[in-house]
């Protein structure tokens, strides 16, 4: 842009410089174009005396009466734009009149005539060619054509035409009129070039503005927004980076500290980079990285990014007297160039990094391409988001009478001819806001399925997370007149901050929903903080189930959690059975409910034998 | 009858409008003499230069533009025609087709004791280019 602004600023100069030299120039060409009736029609009338007379010059001075009928042949040439119209011979370099059309001012036949300028006819002498000169020197005439007469190759003479100024001001006002548009319309193509380019550096900065991070000026999701499609990924390797536990940060010192940790770790990320990469924050503590593949090899990517790592876990902070250090987590992905899109390349760095998650975090992981097991997380969002999403159910029933008590919800994305399994989606989803979204879903489908039928009743997976969700516990609140036939199956294989869920609980209870206490037994449980839940039922871990007849340690724990729950009004829910000697075993510690494969699989609701009904 | 003509070959000239008169004026300033040259003319307008000596009739060794002939002066005349025909006449000064013509015979001058440098010799014509007849034999 400013090389074209440049070339033109150039091209207008040399034009209003040599506007002088292109005025005469056009002049030429309307001058030539206006004498070309006479000079077409002078040119036969002399082709034919030239060829009739062979002696042409000698044959005008000797002769009077050629000389007259000449003269008279020459003199249907002029009309009232021309002034003079004669023909001189050279003698000795000298000019002498020949010919001459005029009535009056008549040049004598071998008069000498001393031409204004010698360097017009040098000019058509040397290039034997008419030409037309503006006499700039003699205010009264306009222009001269001179035509030489050339006979045998030599140039015996000139035909001279003087014009009237009348005639060249005529043609003046013609060419004062293109100069003038063409000079107006140069300055207003540089007064909408100058606007352009105006616009341009202004658009530019306004991009520059809405592209950067105003704390960081580090590029931000809006230029990746916009630049997705300009970005030539495949010249990139791509790695996501991710703060571990920056949220700490915030919390703990404040936004503004928050923010002069992140400034100081891009800074120190950026010091890694070289020109030709980009650096992107992605999101407040997320970082893309699009490191060019140029010079780089798959190694010095590897390298790269664990410097990085490396870098920032050295890195020390001191706020408010209190030092501390980060570390960051990064997903990548090298083989940039099997991707359709910069988006696809994200989406895998972005799973690679989740990776990097469940590993223990302050490492680098890089994109798997055999993984394809994994469904990505924006994929799953989109089946979560389409009628993909179904839940089976699996009967729990009494162990004694073998009646159906309720179904556990078990949810299920069907992809096509696949059916996903949860323990192929969840891991992905931990952390992120789509587990709530997909237990929402979960809900609401199966409000639906209770709403449709009154009989059915149904216990569904929610997790610590869920419970202080307030869009879950409003869906449980708006649903509460379900709440007789909904059972809420807390899960217990993560470390549940009791005293955050607890109110949930209360509030649930309120509601009239009964709470049960997913896979006891395994890694948090805590006896006590079960009777501080209050708690309807138990569901004990299946892995503990599954071993209890054959496990001596599993035979004595669900003996002393079946006597526990008995003694404090605790229903028990026991999963995964097998075969009769569980259900046997469960029956003699007094366990009420039962699950597993021995009873039923989960099914669709179609396919359920209804005998609830 | 030769006043009238003289008269009648002046006209042209009374007009002096259409010269250019530093062509004019450079060319006589660049006469060379041995002796120092007076002009004079009747004609007032032709007076354009202090450079020129001008003179009284009787003083003046040149006469620009005469309105009668005098065989004892040198004289510069007001047409092709006039300088032909008088043979006193060293030069001419007339419009012809819109341009100042400014000839000069070089016998005549020589005759006179006069010359023009390099660079005026394009207004210098002999005798015989004067001469029609003549001229033909320089083709």
């Amino acid at each position: 842009m400013l090389t074209a602004y440049v070339a033109l600023i150039v091209a207008v100069t040399y034009l209003l410089h040599n506007i002088e030299s292109f005025e005469m120039k056009l002049k030429d060409l309307l001058l030539n174009q206006s004498i070309d009736m006479i000079d077409t029609t002078s040119t036969k009338i002399i082709d034919r005396m030239l060829i009739k007379d062979p002696n042409f010059v000698h044959s005008n001075l000797q002769d009077s009466e050629v000389r007259l009928k000449n003269e008279k042949k020459l003199s249907v040439l002029v009309n009232d734009d021309i002034t003079a119209l004669y023909m001189l011979f050279v003698a000795q370099n000298k000019l002498f009149f020949l010919l001459d059309t005029g009535a009056v001012d008549r040049g004598e036949i071998g008069e000498v005539f001393i031409p204004e300028n010698e360097a017009y006819f040098e000019e058509v002498y040397k290039d034997k060619k008419k030409r037309t000169f503006i006499q700039k020197e003699l205010g009264h005439l306009g222009f001269t054509l001179i035509k030489p007469i050339i006979q045998n190759n030599q140039t015996v003479g000139y035909l001279v035409v003087d014009y009237t100024q009348k005639h060249l001001s005529s043609l003046s006002a013609h060419i004062d009129t293109i100069v003038e548009v063409l000079v107006v319309f140069i300055f207003v193509l540089m007064f909408l070039l100058s606007a352009y380019i105006i616009y341009f550096w202004y658009s530019n900065y306004v991009k520059y503005k809405i592209y950067r991070n105003p704390k960081t000026n580090t590029l931000n999701k809006v230029y990746l927004i916009d630049n997705v499609d300009k970005i030539d990924f495949k010249h990139y390797y791509v790695a996501l980076a991710d703060l571990d536990f920056f949220k700490r940060v915030n919390n703990l010192y404040g936004q503004a500290n928050g923010d002069k940790v992140i400034i100081s770790i891009i800074q120190s990320i950026a010091s890694q980079l070289r020109k030709e990469d980009m650096l992107i924050q992605y999101s407040g503590e997320e970082f893309l990285l699009l490191i060019s593949k140029d010079k780089m090899n798959e190694r010095m990517f590897q390298h790269l990014l664990e410097d990085i790592r490396i870098l920032i876990e050295r890195l020390n902070f001191n706020i408010a007297d209190e030092r501390f250090s980060l570390t960051i987590s990064i997903g990548a992905l090298m083989n940039t160039e099997l991707e359709k899109s910069l988006q696809d390349c994200i989406h895998k760095a972005d799973t690679a990094l989740y990776e990097c998650k469940h590993n223990g975090r302050n490492t680098i992981c890089y994109f798997d391409m055999t993984q394809t097991k994994r469904v990505y997380r924006e994929k799953l969002k989109e089946l979560i988001e389409s009628d993909k999403l179904v839940c089976y159910y699996q009967p729990i029933r009494n162990l004694t009478t073998r009646k159906l008590h309720h179904y556990e919800a078990l949810l299920r994305i069907e992809d096509g001819e696949n059916i996903i399994f949860p323990d192929k989606i969840l891991p992905d989803l931990e952390d992120s806001h789509l587990y709530s979204f997909l237990t929402k879903r979960v809900l609401e489908y199966n409000i639906k399925t209770l709403r449709f039928d009154p009989k059915m009743r149904i216990s569904v997976n929610l997790s610590a997370d869920d419970l202080v969700n307030d869009t879950i516990l409003s869906l449980l609140a708006q649903n509460a007149d379900l709440s007789e036939r909904m059972f809420i199956e807390i899960l217990e294989n993560k470390s549940i901050d009791y005293k955050k869920v607890e109110l949930s609980i209360q509030k649930l209870k309120l509601f009239g929903y009964k709470i049960c206490i997913d896979d006891f037994g395994t890694g948090y449980s805590n006896l006590n903080h079960l009777l501080n839940l209050s708690v309807d039922y138990l569901k004990i871990d299946g892995s503990i189930i599954k071993e209890i007849h054959h496990d001596r340690r599993a035979y004595s724990i669900v003996k002393t959690f079946a006597l526990f729950c008995r003694q404090n009004d605790i229903e028990v829910i026991a999963e995964f059975i097998d075969n009769q000697d569980i259900v046997d075993i469960l029956k003699s510690f007094g366990v009420q409910y039962g699950q597993g494969f021995y009873f039923s699989k989960a099914k669709p609701y179609a396919e359920l034998d209804k005998e609830h009904l | 009858m030769k006043k009238i003509i003289y008269i009648f070959l002046i006209l042209p000239v009374l007009a002096m409008s259409g010269f250019d008169m530093v062509k004019v004026n450079n060319a006589l300033l660049s006469i060379k003499s041995s002796s120092s040259l007076k002009y004079y003319s009747s004609n007032k307008n032709i007076n354009i230069t202090k450079k020129l000596n001008f003179t009284s009739l009787e003083e003046a060794n040149i006469v620009i533009f005469p309105e009668k002939n005098d065989n004892k002066k040198m004289l510069i005349v007001g047409s092709y025609q006039e300088l032909r025909m008088n043979k006193n006449s060293i030069g001419a000064v007339y419009l012809k087709k819109g341009r100042t013509q400014i000839i000069f015979v070089d016998e005549r001058l020589k005759n006179n004791g006069l010359s023009l440098p390099v660079v005026f010799q394009k207004y210098v014509i002999t005798e015989c280019q004067l001469n029609l007849v003549c001229l033909l034999t320089l083709l």
